[in-house]
């Protein structure tokens, strides 16, 4: 049908009766039109909606102007909190206003993801990526903190340590080759295991495993066992799916890997794959943990030098209201950057970080030493991964 | 068991294997697949989609040795397609509220024509069918896609957001989904019927939103507050709080005309009201110079560095027919009053629709008529 035409002409019985039928069905229809609340527009910025629910409050801001104007105050509210400590945030959301409103949702939010965050390495190890895309997808909310946890871990990729090689770049196959540090397969000797792993422009990651004789051949004594392919960062792995060996090969298709990951990640390093038998035990966390510290300048852009690292030495935890971590720093940490502090952050979201304090490096730091923070208002939690961390340091301002 | 064998053993003729691989589907896949239809009709009842899911599963139980399952992405396809037939059978099925007239001399196949109507209204897909139809939305994308760019689109030509702020934005709401890129987001910008869609947005006042806007109150109104204000007019009180512009015998006048929508030259008229008829339409004058239209088209051309004037200028009605349509079947506006909230836009763009164009889409009822052909193409075969 043209723009210009004219359309079709009703029968006058049949126009009356759908122009009162309209009119009719307009009354008794039930639409919500209200203006979403600031905590449905604190929970919907952060990503942690269920997917119908994000869709019924963007049909609310497309028709409700105002709403959109509240939007825009919401985020900036957002991104200022983001930057300060969780006490400060607590005094803030004890205040009046819109700016405590969003404080408020925002540290019952942190709390909530902090708690739900410890089921997540045990949820991943029980459904693995396809399963949890696709529940998170369809609103599951378990399912959903699992996602953003790892999504919030992935991001270390995103740092990977300079000078490591190769590494998995979009639209490259790259041969990773006989590598102990990726194949945790020592029963296997003396065939040799050989990896190539590609990860093309629409995101699907593949991988491909074969077992080789020496005699040159497929080695075909394993047959049938499952594989289990992780990844990893530090001391952490998180299983992405389990494949069967063929023929001396097993091959891992996962197209929700660039879904998942979207499109900031372009490359990851070759040392963020492992592969080893189903039938081992499966963890995604041990402690001692370490996590990697970016070093950050003044103006808070990562400085050339090669990142350090940070061990924990048990879980960290939320009691009382308070944070606590017991850490090693490396030796040389306080007198490479005399006068830094280091910064620790918690992923609440993909993309949403909580600060949680900053200390000052001291000379000498290297004994076991407790990092503490005033959480108030936090559940007691363990963070059974220390992923969820960020740890930065920076200069004095 | 992988899902994989779980499909063979379903399908297969073991009974008892399928059964209990049947039970193993469903504790796997019955929240996944009420989650992605309440994802497509998000709108809808909650109940009706819990039904329709395990109606689906009863139904692929029943079918299961005609079914050809090959591997776990089929079957999440055959789950979703099967569930959202048993969600539209539930809403079909459902008696509408109110008496239809038993039996009506119509032309042939016009029944039908008021049946799909019904059930797009049911579904809450008869503004998605009219905005397809006028503004040319893409009818193989969802309503919340559409939503979606419509989003993006608002923000950046409205609220002034940067790109990098609303592809963080819309990649932060969804982290299940891949991310847009400035690139995608550009595209939306540019689309036309995207850009209908935000001039329609704004262009469309609700009778409600244009009484506040006349009344001078704040946008975020609600009809409550209307109405407080008409019982107050009708009690005489002489105080008049942030109605300035206005004594109580206009603002009274107003609300009957712009928001319960009263002719005063058609009987009985407005109620109790205390001005001459002189003086109303010297009232109603002054408000159809303070309409917001020509206003509102004018900020459009210019967020949009004169895109609009491409789209919907001369011979290009689809926006105009969008707001006839929504005057006339959603507000029962006259024919006039129509054209007064259509035309000055239009003249914008340079586009014509003047009293007699307009009587032309509207009479006969050639715009509904427009609409249920559309719909009828659009949900023929299951509204899929």
């Amino acid at each position: 049908m043209s723009d210009t035409d004219f359309g079709p002409e009703l029968s006058p019985q049949a126009g009356a009766l759908l122009s009162d039928l309209l009119q009719r069905m307009e009354s008794s229809l039930l639409t919500d039109t209200s203006a979403p609340a600031v905590a449905e527009m604190v929970r919907y910025l952060c990503g942690v909606l269920p997917p119908p629910e994000t869709n019924r409050i963007e049909s609310r801001l497309v028709t409700i102007p105002a709403s959109r104007k509240v939007l825009r105050e919401v985020r900036t509210e957002l991104l200022h909190l983001e930057v300060q400590t969780w006490a400060a945030v607590a005094l803030a959301a004890q205040d009046n206003g819109r700016s405590a409103e969003v404080a408020t949702v925002w540290l019952a939010l942190t709390a909530e993801q902090v708690a739900a965050a410890q089921q997540a390495p045990a949820l991943w190890l029980r459904e693995g990526l396809e399963q949890i895309h696709l529940q998170a997808g369809a609103g599951i909310a378990t399912a959903q903190t699992a996602l953003n946890a790892f999504l919030a871990y992935s991001s270390h990729w995103n740092r990977p340590e300079r000078g490591l090689a190769p590494a998995w770049t979009r639209g490259k196959a790259t041969d990773i080759g006989e590598d102990r540090e990726a194949i945790e397969m020592a029963e296997i000797a003396p065939c040799l295991a050989w990896i190539t792993a590609a990860f093309d422009s629409t995101g699907t990651l593949t991988v491909i495993l074969t077992l080789e004789a020496d005699t040159g051949l497929p080695a075909a004594g394993f047959d049938g066992r499952a594989v289990r392919l992780s990844l990893r960062v530090g001391t952490e792995l998180w299983p992405l799916a389990e494949r069967p060996l063929t023929e001396g090969s097993a091959i891992w298709t996962i197209p929700e890997f660039g879904a998942v990951l979207q499109d900031s990640l372009d490359e990851i390093a070759a040392e963020s794959l492992h592969v080893a038998f189903a039938d081992s035990p499966a963890s995604v966390s041990s402690f001692p943990a370490t996590l990697r510290v970016e070093a950050l300048d003044a103006s808070g852009r990562q400085v050339s030098e090669a990142p350090t690292s940070l061990q924990f030495l048990e879980a960290p935890r939320w009691a009382g209201g308070e944070f606590f971590a017991l850490v090693v720093l490396p030796p040389e940490m306080p007198l490479r950057y005399p006068g830094y502090s280091l910064r620790l952050d918690v992923a609440v979201t993909a993309d949403h970080w909580q600060h949680l304090g900053a200390w000052t490096l001291v000379d000498g730091d290297n004994t076991p030493r407790t990092l503490q923070a005033a959480c108030p208002g936090s559940l007691d939690a363990i963070l059974s991964t220390v992923a969820l961390l960020r740890a930065q340091i920076r200069p004095p301002a | 068991m992988t899902d994989e064998v779980l499909l063979m053993r379903l399908t297969g003729e073991d009974t008892r294997a399928a059964e209990q691989a049947f039970n193993v589907l469903f504790r796997t896949y019955h929240l996944i697949a009420l989650g992605m239809l309440r994802r497509k009709y998000f709108d809808g009842n909650r109940e009706d989609a819990e039904n329709a899911v395990q109606q689906a599963f009863v139904n692929l139980w029943q079918a299961r040795h005609r079914l050809d399952i090959p591997n776990i992405a089929a079957w999440r396809g055959l789950l979703r397609l099967t569930a959202e037939r048993c969600y539209i059978d539930i809403v079909k099925a459902k008696k509408p509220e109110f008496e239809l007239p038993p039996e009506l001399p119509m032309g042939s196949g016009e029944e039908e024509i008021v049946e799909t109507i019904r059930i797009a209204f049911l579904l809450n897909r008869l503004n998605f069918a009219a905005d397809v139809l006028w503004l040319g939305l893409d009818p193989a994308l969802t309503l919340e896609e559409h939503n979606r760019r419509l989003l993006a689109a608002q923000l950046f030509y409205l609220e002034e957001w940067s790109l990098k702020e609303i592809t963080q934005m819309l990649s932060r709401t969804r982290p299940e989904e891949a991310a847009v890129s400035i690139k995608i987001l550009e595209g939306w910008l540019r689309d036309p019927a995207v850009l209908r869609q935000v001039a329609y947005s704004r262009l469309y006042f609700t009778r409600l939103a244009l009484t506040v806007h006349l009344l001078g109150l704040p946008e975020e109104t609600e009809a409550d507050h209307l109405e407080t204000l008409l019982s107050l007019s009708e009690a005489g009180h002489s105080a008049l709080p942030g109605l300035a512009e206005w004594n109580w015998h206009e603002v009274h006048a107003i609300l009957w005309r712009y928001h319960r929508n009263v002719l005063h030259t058609v009987s009985p008229g407005i109620p109790l009201c205390t001005l001459q008829d002189s003086e109303l339409v010297k009232l109603f004058v002054i408000c159809r110079n303070k309409f917001p239209f020509s206003l509102v088209m004018k900020n459009l051309l210019y967020m949009t560095q004169g895109q609009l004037g491409h789209i919907c200028g001369e011979k290009k009605t689809g926006l105009w027919r969008r707001l006839a349509f929504q005057y006339c079947y959603r507000n029962s506006l006259t024919h006039q009053d129509i054209h007064d909230r259509i035309e000055p836009a239009a003249q914008q763009v340079e586009a014509n629709v003047s009293l007699i164009v307009l009587q032309g889409w509207i009479s006969d009822h050639r715009l509904l008529g427009q609409l249920a052909a559309q719909c009828k193409k659009l949900y023929e075969g299951g509204l899929e």
